[in-house]
């Protein structure tokens, strides 16, 4: 009798016919179909990005549903599995709100809400570019590719060289008026050509820097505090 | 002969702990793939030196993979149904099609990572391609495993008693991994591949 008790348990089967199972892989490509035309349509990027996100989350719903027949299945198994996809999407979220755009591309600065930086050490650097209306030479007041020197240093140079310029233990060295004790070419040819060797890259070959914003970086390091 | 009819287990939660498995083991892997995808995203837009998402990625060759993936996904369900309804003929026909999908699939992904290669773009390169291969590479791994996954229960159904009293719980928990390795699939596609970079 166990045994009629076993195939009873086992033949609690998803309702589902293979006729149904077939439109529903139908279904799922029509979607994959309108999301890459999406992708080609030259939509403007939000809602782009929102109906990409729309259309893969109904596909995500619908494979778990009806191919994992979750929406037949014991209870018990939809916790779980709810648990840990609530878990994983807070996860992300916190993820991205500690660091997305943490030394972002130029083009995210000034967008970057101060607690987004690490530990919110970015505090004095973001002061700093405050001074923009000071009178000119000011080495705080510098502008990079039309950013404030101070935002631009925040943005491309803190991932190795620190949120306070005090250097990165195995990446780069510290950059702070105390220590950068040669002259002014000797960093314009660093910043300019990188280090063969070591992680700092060129400047001039990433993000296409001139001599002039050069210029205001070595001004910034040498004489700015942070 | 005892050995071959064995006792459905009784458990407290009333069901059966080998699919529990499952569920936790996929619930744990929401968080596996969840930490990777925020890692891309938060790299994304990153690297300093080239070659950058939009230099390398194939869409056009990616949708063809993502398009074999998903009818994995379908000739798989229907492995379970057959095993669920003892079309058993059925089960070992799709079984072998999700096979052998799934090797399709991985063969794209290599060709696509030697392209990448090619390119000049490895894991130490830069943010996107240590981002990218790390994310697209466990993924991969996962099709791999589901493959040896689903080959041994080809290969069980083949025996003389074939998969035994619990055939349809063993196909439909396997069911469960190979769909889920196509859900993180269908959210990578968008993420890496469509969203504008
Ligand atoms: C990918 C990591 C990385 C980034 C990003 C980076 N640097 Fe560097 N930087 C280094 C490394 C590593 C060194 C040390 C090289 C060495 O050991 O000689 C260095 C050295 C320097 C030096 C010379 C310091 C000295 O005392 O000799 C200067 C100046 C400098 N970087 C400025 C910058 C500026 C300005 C930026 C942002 C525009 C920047 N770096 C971004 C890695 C980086």
């Amino acid at each position: 009798m166990e045994h009629e008790a076993a195939a009873a348990q086992h033949n609690e089967h998803p309702p589902t016919t293979i006729r149904q199972y077939v439109m529903i892989g139908l279904i799922l490509t029509v979607l994959t179909v309108i999301e890459l035309w999406l992708s080609y349509s030259g939509l403007p990027h939000g809602p782009l990005i929102a109906a990409l996100l729309f259309f893969s989350a109904v596909k995500f719903v619908i494979v778990v549903a009806l191919f994992m027949h979750l929406r037949f299945d014991h209870p018990l198994f939809r916790r779980m599995f709810a648990f840990g996809f609530v878990l994983a999407a807070i996860l992300l979220v916190a993820l991205l709100g500690l660091f997305w755009g943490d030394h972002a591309s130029t083009d995210l600065v000034g967008g970057i809400p101060e607690g987004a930086v690490v530990a919110g050490h970015g505090d004095s650097e973001e002061g700093e570019a405050e001074g923009e209306g000071e009178p000119a030479g000011d080495p705080a007041a510098g502008m990079v590719q039309g950013i404030p020197v101070a935002e631009f240093f925040q943005a491309n140079c803190v991932a190795c060289h620190g949120p306070n310029r005090e250097g990165v233990t195995g990446l780069g060295l510290p950059l702070l008026p105390s220590v950068l004790d040669q002259p002014d070419e000797f960093y314009h040819d660093t910043i300019a050509n990188g280090r063969t060797g070591t992680a700092m890259p060129s400047w001039t070959a990433t993000k296409g820097l001139t001599d002039a914003d050069i210029d205001a970086l070595v001004q910034f390091i040498k004489h700015v505090e942070p | 002969m005892a050995a071959a009819h064995e006792v459905q287990h009784h458990t407290s939660t009333g069901v059966d702990n080998r699919k529990l498995l499952m569920w936790v083991f996929l619930a744990s892997e929401c968080l596996f793939f969840g930490t990777l995808i925020s890692t891309y995203l938060i790299f994304k837009g990153e690297s300093l030196v080239p070659p950058r998402p939009e230099d390398v990625l194939d869409i056009p060759l990616t949708s063809a993979s993502t398009f074999v993936l998903l009818m994995s996904s379908l000739t798989m369900v229907l492995a379970v149904y057959g095993a669920q309804h003892g079309r058993i003929g059925m089960m070992k026909g799709m079984l072998l099609c999700t096979v052998l999908l799934g090797l399709g699939f991985l063969g794209f992904q290599v060709y696509e990572f030697m392209h990448f290669v090619h390119e000049g773009l490895s894991l130490s390169t830069n943010q996107f391609g240590a981002s990218f291969y790390v994310l697209t590479g466990f993924h991969g791994f996962h099709v791999g495993i589901g493959v040896l996954y689903l080959t041994s229960l080809l290969i069980g159904s083949m025996r003389r008693h074939g998969l035994g009293r619990d055939r349809d719980l063993w196909v439909d928990t396997a069911g469960l991994y190979w769909h889920f390795v196509d859900i993180v699939w269908i959210v990578i596609f968008t993420i890496i591949y469509l969203m504008p970079h």
